[in-house]
């Protein structure tokens, strides 16, 4: 009995042995072939741009610009500006061409302060970057640049010389991505568009606007006070008058959701002054910028010149207790016609 | 019975080893060593010919002008990887290949509603997974649009006349986009051909991974080689030994006698607390010797209730053990202080009144005999203690501890005058009252000042009560003739108790 349960105890130890040492061999293997599922990333959003890539197309951008203001043409500018700071760019390049200088604000710095890259998939495409400030210590510069379509590249849409003192918003870091607004966007004391409009408002009707009270003063809305009222006593020494009038531009507002609900809105606002010399005499170009731009022009009693202001505003969360506020804004005669 | 069943035990430890021996050492250990040599064999395999090749290579064919991996396609097999991709028609006018990595969603946005070909994965280890997709979306039509090699969304862009490559460490989410593009600057004669050649060409793609880390199979089977070799021997050796029974400790109880039990411990701790509160009932407590407890087990710790600590006790038992004589000391000194004292001390005072009676009596009888006095003038004085005593006969010492003046002054001139001598017999006793109890009122208090005064008025209030006084205080000596009894012993603390009861007044 005790054989046999013997002989099978040692039958089975050789067994099992024989079976483990047939299964060995199978660890020889290179193992499973991988599956892409194994290996690809969650769905964490990535930002459009890398830095680099950012500083590259900026690189490049800037030396378009440099190009046009050697040239003093704004021939090949089309490759990497675009909206209205093609405009404005174009008009002081022939400004400068007829003055023989380009004016100091046109300035664009090497070196950024900050950028915010958007992680949206979608295009357009927006990225807001601040340079530093110039060698000359003028204010940093906000700069918008679109990407229209996935076959296009990335242009310079905008361009806004902040105001001294102006607090911009904190927005994400690049490694994490912003987020792009839209210009309808909810949760702020006013959606983008209507902040935009209503600033026009201010800016045409100054304190007797019916916005006025919605927007913290700015540098902006006095500099044009003072100008306005300075042609004015000039317009009223020959009883004439003068009228202006902000439009926003339709379709041209970029939005950026910053980190604490609000949103940074850059938006083109297009202006007419109108002047109209009165005792027949005639109205005059204000300014040299106007004058160059007029060029040789015969000049008549009433004299039109069309601005292409950018401005860029703060519209803060409805929950917060600040104003909107004007933190930046740029503003460049583009025609000056007689009438 | 014992020894036939160790008999018989001894018998199957001599058998049993044997058969487990057998089987360990024949069976167990060569099977374990068998099988320890297989794995370092196959580990040394395994490290040598079995090792896992370094690269892997996959390859597919398409034809398609767009050719993109799927996310994570890139890294499936190792962080870098090179991809080549050639135009099978070669080197053709009008056409070339470009290359690029990006992100998923700018490749998807670039072929915006066209169709591609994309990479799904590893089809084997040498073929690559592809399958036919369109892009969703649609192109915008404008006249910006740039060419492929000038995009600004790819991280790297390479391109090629026939065939280009591109080595990379992508990162997560990042995606290969083969592109066939027109050549730029061949526009005129070979547009048509460049037209053609980009509708449909036909792309070879590879791609190419180093194993980097390779898996190390032969480490597990070194190890466990190493440890089956150990445990070969283990069961070869100890294994194959009988267990060893383990003695128990002790004599066959092994739980330790604990020197204290849970009850007496408790009782030791609560024994005082009880013991004040009764104090006050009986005095039995107090007959005790102070070595023993409530319970009167041995061993147990001697509590010492502080607030009942009488030094006048102390010294009268330093005293004892010094003179003998003295025995009769505590009991008077007590009494002064118990007037102005609590009633614990005069407790305690009565309690070591009571442990002293003893020695007191004898003293005392001592003293009768060598003087043989009648009864003196200290006896009336005694005698006021007497009416208290008796009243006190069965109540407490805290009555005998009241303090009361007469009594206790009595009480104290005989006590004090028990220093030259013992009873009341002495003639000497009542001077010696005066200057002791005269000295008295100096360590007492105010009661005890006038003690002298007292004596006086107390022997006016007493003198009714002499006789019986006398007949209390007169028994110690005939007390003594006869032998103690148990109440001689109760009438001398009585006696004591007395003093301090008369003081109530």
């Amino acid at each position: 009995m005790i054989r046999t349960n013997h002989g099978r105890r040692v039958c089975r130890g050789l067994a099992a042995v024989l079976v483990g040492l047939t299964l060995l061999p199978l660890a020889a293997c290179e193992g499973e072939v991988p599956t892409a599922k194994d290996r690809s990333s969650s769905a964490t959003p990535q930002p459009d741009l890398t830095t680099q890539q950012e500083a590259r197309i900026r690189r490049s951008i800037v030396k378009t610009l440099e190009q046009a203001n050697q040239a003093k043409d704004p021939a090949g500018l089309d490759a990497r500006v675009t909206g209205p700071q093609l405009q404005i760019r174009s008009s002081e390049l022939t400004i400068a061409k007829s003055t023989g200088n380009l004016d100091p604000k046109t300035t664009i710095p090497g070196q950024i302060a900050q950028t915010v890259i958007p992680g949206d998939s979608g295009w357009p495409r927006s990225v807001f970057a601040i340079t530093t400030t110039t060698e000359d210590q003028q204010s940093k510069r906000l700069l918008v640049m679109n990407q229209a379509s996935a076959r296009e590249n990335y242009k310079l849409w905008g361009v806004a010389r902040l105001f001294q003192g102006a607090q911009l918003p904190k927005f994400p870091v690049p490694t994490i991505g912003a987020q792009m607004g839209a210009a309808d966007d909810k949760g702020l004391k006013e959606t983008p568009q209507q902040a935009v409009e209503h600033y026009a408002d201010v800016l045409q009707h100054g304190k007797n606007s019916k916005y006025a009270k919605e927007f913290s003063s700015d540098y902006l809305r006095d500099s044009i006070g003072k100008l306005t009222d300075t042609v004015q006593q000039g317009i009223d020494a020959n009883k004439g008058e003068q009228k202006q009038t902000f439009t926003p531009e339709k379709g041209q507002i970029r939005v950026m959701r910053s980190s604490d609900g609000g949103d940074l809105v850059v938006a083109q606002i297009n202006s007419v002054w109108t002047r109209k010399a009165g005792e027949g005499r005639e109205s005059l170009p204000a300014s040299d910028a106007e004058k160059a731009l007029f060029g040789g022009g015969q000049a008549t009693s009433t004299m039109k010149v069309t601005y292409v202001n950018v401005i860029a505003i703060y519209v803060p969360s409805s929950s917060s207790s600040d104003p909107v506020k004007a933190v930046g804004a740029e503003r460049q005669p583009v025609k000056v016609e007689a009438v | 019975m014992s020894t036939l069943a160790n008999e018989e035990t001894g018998e199957a430890v001599n058998r049993a080893p044997s058969k487990r021996t057998r089987i360990m050492r024949g069976i167990v250990t060569p099977t374990l060593g068998l099988l320890a040599v297989a794995c370092i064999v196959f580990g040394v395999l395994n490290a040598t010919v079995w090792k896992p090749s370094g690269g892997v290579e996959a390859s597919a064919s398409v034809e398609s002008p767009y050719l993109v991996t799927d996310p994570g396609v890139l890294q499936l097999v190792d962080d870098q990887v090179t991809v080549t991709a050639r135009l099978a028609s070669g080197r053709a006018s009008g056409v070339r290949l470009c290359m690029a990595m990006g992100s998923a969603q700018d490749a998807v946005g670039w072929m915006a509603g066209q169709r591609y070909e994309r990479v799904r994965g590893l089809d084997g280890w040498t073929k690559l997974d592809t399958a036919s997709e369109r892009a969703p979306g649609r192109q915008a039509k404008t006249a910006d649009q740039v060419d492929f090699e000038h995009s600004d969304m790819w991280r790297q862009v390479k391109c090629g006349a026939g065939s280009v490559t591109m080595a990379a460490e992508p990162q997560e989410g990042q995606v290969a986009i083969i592109s066939v593009e027109k050549a730029s600057g061949d526009m005129h004669g070979s547009k048509a051909a460049a037209r053609k050649g980009a509708a449909k060409p036909k792309i070879d793609m590879t791609m190419r991974w180093e194993h980097r880390k390779v898996s190390n199979y032969s480490l597990p089977l070194y190890i466990a080689g190493g440890l089956l070799a150990v445990l070969a021997v283990l069961s070869a050796t100890v294994f194959a030994m009988e267990p060893v029974r383990r003695r128990k400790a002790g004599g066959g109880d092994g739980r330790e006698r604990p020197e204290v039990t849970v009850a007496e411990a408790f009782g030791g701790v609560l024994a005082p607390v009880f013991s004040m509160f009764r104090r006050s009932k009986s005095g039995k407590r107090h007959s005790r010797p102070a070595g023993e407890g409530p319970d009167g087990t041995e061993g147990r710790p001697k509590v010492v209730d502080v607030s009942a600590k009488n030094m006048v006790a102390d010294q009268q038992a330093a005293g004892d053990e010094a003179t003998g004589t003295d025995a009769a000391e505590p009991p008077v000194l007590n009494i002064p202080s118990d007037r102005g004292q609590a009633d614990s001390r005069d407790h305690e005072g009565g309690a070591d009144r009571q442990d002293t009676g003893e020695d007191m009596q004898d003293y005392l009888a001592r003293l009768a005999d060598e003087v043989a006095v009648p009864e003196g003038p200290g006896t009336p004085e005694a005698s006021h203690a007497s009416p208290d005593d008796r009243e006190e006969e069965v109540p407490d010492a805290t009555g005998q501890a009241g303090g009361a003046e007469d009594a206790s002054a009595d009480l104290d001139d005989s006590t004090v005058g028990a220093f030259p001598s013992a009873d009341d017999g002495n003639p000497m006793r009542d001077g010696m009252h005066d200057s002791t109890v005269g000295a008295f009122p100096a360590i007492g208090d105010d009661a005890g000042s006038d003690g002298g005064l007292d004596d006086s008025t107390d022997s006016g209030e007493g003198d009714g009560i002499s006789d019986e006084t006398t007949e209390v205080f007169e028994p110690e000596g005939r007390t003594r003739a006869r032998g103690l009894k148990a109440g001689d012993r109760r009438s001398d603390g009585k006696a004591k108790g007395g003093r301090g009861k008369g003081g109530d007044r």
